[in-house]
């Protein structure tokens, strides 16, 4: 995909989300004299958002393609995102929190580091070093910030 | 003597930790290659529901100056700088690490540092109160002028592209709005999930916005490559003669970046390429510049940690922040429930007097914690990005949880990290998106507040002499814009046509 291809996606985008914002914000009502109401800056703020991103295509389409809107490793970063959200969700549903945080660090340090091919010594150090933060985010958090994960 | 009768040594003690750990976590921060400053602020953020309001805050500055000086460690070990704002130090850092020893570049940046720092220092500790006192005369448009021209200078000033960090002020903003109204406790935009009626999380949103993206960027690149480098000779101190040749450079550095850091939307990123090329011009031995100068290293060193005390200035005596770093530090405030500003350097002077005296002591311990440790963070180096990356997001997560208990929390963070991903490739600016979010109650509050007291009336905004000042200002910084624009069209189209031609 090309750079103005993206660009002109994220006005369309924003250009949307502005106007979900000036629906949302169009009923409110002025309750105080003088004041211009609570809707006013949101309001405002959509319009300009609107404005600029109609500025931005016009100026997009102008400049021409200047290039590719290219992610390496796009892959990686997916499922990241992936595991990120899947760990989520079972913490919120399960619990267990630090048991889940252990499996969390030694499954993404196993993704990330299986180039170097997998043998005892990478899951060994993996799994020590999973235990460390995971032991490191026990005592911080629960002895020094009193959070109940 | 108030303030001397009043220590408490547990409380000494809290803060010592305090300070402590805000610079080690700066310096191994700022020291990590694509990490900084931002990211390491923004993850000791959350601590900050644990802390008392002076010993959180004095952690944030402490990190805060501690990247400052952490950012130059990897620019003169491996030739990369840690953070923007130590780019310049690769010219001569790298070069003398080469040359003569690492340990003495290091001990440069180290000695330009803390020499910053305590310049920086002065001058907040000098002007604040003169400010203060000025900004009691201040009524609310004045306040929303000043806001306005400081989100105008960071979409100016601070970023690539004007139109998208006006969209991403404007982003901002809209952000800030998110929540019950403040004047009618009506609320707006929370979509009936009762997780926003407070308002976005601000804790969550910085997070999402530096912390996961750049986690994403770095997922983009090869994260399993290992720095290797040669740890010799890496004693960090300097003769006296040694110090006392770069003392020009430390000074005119300093005033550089303490005088930058109060304008908002320059910062440390401008300063240190202002304070190099300064000292290279005023220097007896300019032929040294890029050569392994020690000058040359410690005139940026001390611009970025001057710059820290110059960018608090606005911040305590205005409540205005100029930086994405200071609204992240503003967070701190926010969450223990003070609003910075002439009413609390009046109200509150106790607080002030401890945020100045741990300011220099946050200084004087990056100095001791530098000496003692750096070489600690020099090994740190090695370490690859597939072992950061896993750890970088489990603080986060816990960090986000941790302020309010809210996994809804979470899941903005983690959206918004995506669309900043995307975004910032695109030359978006997600630092004035925050500075904007935190600046907007400030805004609105003194906008609506004024048209309040004046019936509607919006000649209130340009009768008063200071509002005429910050709307010359405002009119400047709008005209620099502008001219920004038409040369950057100029740039391109003249790279297009140069294109054609050769194809």
């Amino acid at each position: 995909m090309s750079i103005r291809t993206m660009n002109l996606i994220v006005y369309a985008a924003l250009s949307v989300l502005s106007v979900l914002v000036i629906r949302a914000v169009s009923e409110i009502p002025v309750t105080m004299p003088g004041d211009v109401g609570s809707g006013f800056l949101p309001g405002f703020l959509a319009w300009l958002i609107l404005g600029l991103c109609g500025l931005g295509a016009v100026r997009a389409v102008i400049a021409g393609d200047v290039g590719a809107f290219t992610s390496e490793y796009l892959g990686r970063v997916l499922i990241t995102i992936a595991v990120i959200a899947g760990f989520l969700l079972s913490w919120e549903t399960l619990g267990y929190f630090f048991v889940q945080c252990f499996l969390f660090q030694f499954g993404l340090f196993t993704y990330y580091r299986w180039p170097h091919g997998p043998s005892a010594r990478l899951f060994a150090v993996n799994a020590a070093v999973a235990a460390g933060i995971t032991a490191l985010c026990y005592v911080t958090f629960t002895f020094f910030v009193f959070v109940d994960l | 003597m108030d303030f001397l009768t009043n220590l408490d040594l547990v409380m000494l003690g809290s803060a010592a930790l305090s300070i402590m750990l805000g610079l080690f976590v700066g310096m191994l921060f700022g020291a990590l290659p694509g990490l900084g400053l931002i990211i390491g602020v923004t993850l000791l953020l959350p601590l900050s529901y644990a802390m008392s309001p002076v010993n959180s805050i004095l952690m944030l500055l402490a990190c805060y100056q501690g990247a400052e000086y952490g950012g130059s460690i990897s620019a003169i070990v491996l030739g990369i700088p840690g953070t923007a704002m130590a780019a310049p130090i690769v010219l001569d850092g790298r070069e003398m690490a080469k040359t003569e020893s690492p340990g003495k570049a290091l001990a440069y940046s180290l000695y330009g540092s803390t020499f910053g720092g305590i310049f920086g220092g002065l001058v907040l500790i000098f002007f604040a109160v003169p400010v203060a006192r000025f900004a009691l005369k201040l009524a609310d448009p004045e306040f929303f002028l000043l806001g306005v021209v400081g989100l105008l200078a960071v979409a100016t000033f601070g970023a690539k592209d004007f139109v998208k960090a006006m969209i991403s002020v404007a982003l901002g903003l809209l952000a800030g709005t998110v929540g019950l109204d403040l004047f009618t406790g009506s609320s707006r935009l929370t979509a009936d999930f009762f997780e926003l009626y407070e308002g976005l999380n601000l804790v969550a949103v910085a997070v999402g916005l530096f912390a996961f993206s750049e986690v994403f960027m770095m997922l983009s690149s090869r994260i399993n490559k290992a720095y290797t480098f040669e740890a010799h000779h890496m004693k960090i101190s300097l003769t006296f003669r040694e110090m006392l040749g770069a003392l020009k450079a430390m000074i005119s550095g300093s005033a550089i970046g303490s005088f930058m850091g109060v304008l908002p939307g320059v910062g440390s990123t401008v300063s240190c390429w202002l304070a190099y090329s300064t000292a290279k011009a005023t220097s007896s031995t300019p032929e040294k510049f890029g050569k392994g100068s020690g000058e040359g290293i410690a005139a940026p060193d001390a611009a970025n940690n001057a710059t820290v005390g110059g960018a608090l200035l606005p911040f305590l005596a205005l409540g205005i922040p100029g930086s994405a770093s200071i609204a992240i530090i503003a967070g701190a405030f926010i969450i223990a429930g003070i609003q910075p500003g002439p009413q609390m350097m009046r109200n509150n002077p106790e607080l002030i007097q401890t945020i100045f005296i741990g300011f220099m002591a946050t200084t004087v311990g990056m100095f001791f914690m530098g000496k003692a440790l750096t070489q600690v963070f020099v090994r740190a180096l090695v370490t690859p990005n597939s072992f950061l990356v896993p750890a970088i997001l489990i603080s986060s997560l816990i960090g986000i949880y941790s302020s309010k208990g809210q996994f809804f929390d979470l899941w903005v963070a983690l959206g918004l990290g995506i669309a900043a991903w995307i975004v910032r490739r695109l030359d978006y600016s997600v630092a004035a998106f925050v500075l904007a979010m935190v600046l907007t109650p400030i805004i609105e509050v003194s906008f609506r507040r004024a048209l309040v007291l004046s019936q509607g009336d919006y000649s209130i905004f340009y009768t008063r002499i200071y509002s005429q000042v910050i709307l010359v200002a405002i009119a400047v910084v709008l005209g620099f814009a502008v001219l920004k624009t038409v040369r950057r069209l100029r740039d391109a189209r003249l790279a297009a046509t140069t294109k054609e031609v050769t194809q």
